[in-house]
């Protein structure tokens, strides 16, 4: 297939978009296809971009295609391979704002146990070299709304488009932090399972685990190890998605866990119990502050 | 049958590139060697210097540069031209000739007309786009051409910058528009921007606070999406769509205590991105269903009221 203006269309029109659905592309690939009068076939698009990205190599750019860790949905990139200078300048954001960004993005990693996102509390407690806590509040917000952090329950994980993005930057920031999903080989963060059996590092998106060892996972092996796969999720979030799954009747809302491992039950909510704190934000329990999640429901616990 | 027609004739019947302007096409015969003031005069949209490669005097300096330059070195120039130039343009800034020097060229600044010929090139063959030479801003409105002219030559070389305009159509253009988050605001712009034209080509500070407030864009509230009224005329004059001029001697509107005296004309960014026929198709088609009597009847009002003979199409780009 020859590089032609069906390419040059499409490039135009994606300039802007930048990040989008794999439906949105399709569609703008199909109003090009219309507009160079070529016949259009969504099996097409696949050797299209092929072509497209052999060119797009030659300016150290790429089209790139990704799975949304909560959904697995696919999503399409259009990234800059080389973080130079020169890319840097394509960035809106101020050089404070880039610098208070991967402060983010190292507190994100830096999560205990895998879980790859924090409270957005945490995210504010230092925010220099923003001005003031309202400017890096603003901006947050603006990063959730175009799309660089996801926005969970008040809890901020790196998005999709940020793996895409910046995952040169962020291997070679944190290569000993960052694993590869076994299957995908692209980063695991959020939503993610990891072989139970000792000695064996491999990890599994969970939409990659679904596509491979089945919803279920049953009869399904480790890839790597080859045993029969015993999943542990990964991550707080995850945690206690298992946890509603395998609680019993009592038990009403999503919005706390407990520490350590997998199988720990919630604490029940009568009066007179110790409430756990959430551990998401990294810190240490006895250490920092318990503060609360902006989404908690009201009266947990405060009324005593 | 028309369509049909285009059906029988193929692919090559339906117009994806654009035909290049009239005035861009004057600029093309004219020589360009680095240090030479090329015919910026006037405020004729140009393209940028054609390389030179059909001197009578042989192989510009600039080439003769470039033959002596490593040719790994040349593409990495190339290939980081296109690429900061992608990058400005994300941001709709307008490239700056020093910007190019500084961050691609470094020492071989000498090497500026071929390796933006190459860049040129690379830009349309993977994303039929080029770089544009920006018209200089208007400054006061009151000069004589002589005096302009005047201004114009102390500009230097190293002040020009330039924009990315796409090669596309007008036809292809418009079924690909996807202007993504910036939808609003390009919007409004091209509604500021027929304002101003259909006033006879400027628009009093006064006028266009009033029109603005009738979108709901005002000096203090700020509007959902467009923010407040002069930040957002500011981000306008930033980007280069529109120019804002003091008028010397002019009268305070005494109606409008917010009023400078100053006056708005299109900026060069508009000037480059925006036709005259683009904004008289833009307005008529504000009015439906027209026959075309009445239609023409209509592009010449809106051509004369901008202040132009009816039917005259401008060889500058207002």
């Amino acid at each position: 297939m020859a590089y032609t203006n069906l390419h040059r269309l499409f490039l135009q029109a994606y300039l802007l978009q930048r990040f989008a659905k794999e439906d949105t592309v399709l569609n703008i690939y199909r109003r090009c296809c219309e507009v160079a009068e070529v016949e259009y076939s969504d099996r097409d698009f696949t050797p299209f971009v092929g072509v497209l990205n052999e060119t797009l190599d030659t300016l150290d750019m790429e089209l790139r295609k990704g799975q949304a860790p909560d959904t697995g949905a696919t999503y399409y990139a259009l990234v800059n391979t080389n973080g130079d200078e020169i890319a840097q300048r394509a960035t809106t954001f101020t050089a404070n704002e880039v610098a208070y960004l991967k402060h983010v993005i190292d507190l994100i990693i830096n999560a205990e146990d895998e879980a790859f996102e924090i409270s957005s509390t945490l995210a504010l407690r230092t925010v220099t070299p923003l001005q003031s806590k309202k400017d890096a509040q603003a901006f947050l917000d603006r990063l959730i709304k175009t799309q660089w952090l996801d926005d969970n329950n008040g809890l901020l994980s790196l998005s999709l488009r940020t793996l895409l993005e910046l995952q040169q930057y962020l291997k070679t920031r944190h290569p000993d932090t960052l694993e590869d999903c076994t299957i995908c080989m692209e980063i695991v963060t959020t939503f993610a399972e990891r072989c139970g059996t000792e000695n064996c590092s491999a990890r599994l998106h969970q939409h990659c685990a679904n596509k491979y060892l089945g919803e279920r996972r049953e009869g399904g092996r480790c890839p790597s190890c080859q045993e029969a796969w015993q999943g542990v999720r990964t991550g707080s979030r995850a945690r206690r998605q298992a946890e509603v799954d395998d609680e019993d009747e009592g038990e009403e809302e999503v919005g706390e866990e407990g520490m350590g491992g997998p199988a720990r039950k919630r604490p029940r909510r009568d009066g007179g119990e110790e409430e756990e704190v959430e551990m998401v934000d990294g810190g240490n329990v006895n250490e920092e502050e318990e503060e609360e999640l902006p989404r908690r429901r009201k009266g947990m616990g405060r009324a005593r | 049958d028309e369509d049909e027609d285009m059906e029988e004739a193929g692919p090559s019947q339906r117009q994806i590139l654009s035909q290049p302007r009239p005035s861009d096409a004057s600029q093309k015969a004219s020589q360009t060697v680095v240090d030479d003031e090329d015919s910026s005069a006037d405020e004729d949209t140009q393209r940028a210097p054609a390389g030179a490669a059909a001197t009578p005097q042989g192989a510009s300096r600039g080439e003769q540069y470039l033959a002596k330059m490593n040719p790994d070195e040349i593409d990495k120039k190339v290939k980081d031209l296109v690429r900061l130039a992608l990058a400005t343009e994300l941001r709709r800034q307008p490239l700056k000739r020093e910007d190019i020097n500084k961050q691609v060229l470094k020492d071989h600044s000498r090497a500026f007309d071929p390796i933006l010929e190459k860049a040129q090139k690379k830009l349309r063959d993977v994303f039929a786009m080029e770089l544009v030479l920006l018209p200089s801003r208007e400054k006061t409105r009151n000069t004589s051409q002589a005096a302009r002219r005047a201004q114009e030559d102390r500009t230097t070389t190293t002040a020009k910058s330039y924009i990315l305009r796409s090669t596309l159509s007008i036809d292809a253009r418009e079924t690909l528009n996807n202007w993504g988050d910036d939808q609003p605001i390009m919007a409004l712009t091209c509604i500021l921007l027929s304002l101003i034209y259909v006033h006879g080509r400027s628009i009093t500070d006064a006028t266009l606070h009033s029109h603005l407030r009738r979108l709901r864009i005002t000096r203090d509230a700020p509007h959902p999406i467009f923010g407040t009224r002069d930040a957002l005329l500011g981000t306008l004059v930033k980007q280069g769509y529109v120019e804002k001029i003091k008028k010397p001697n002019s009268e305070v509107n005494v109606n409008d205590v917010d009023s400078e005296g100053c006056e708005y004309v299109w900026g060069p960014r508009a000037k480059v991105e925006f036709t005259e026929d683009g904004v008289v198709g833009f307005v008529t088609e504000m009015y439906p269903e027209l026959d075309p009597n009445a239609l023409k009847r209509l592009q010449n009002d809106v051509r004369s009221s901008a202040g132009l003979p009816a039917g005259v199409a401008a060889m500058s780009q207002v």
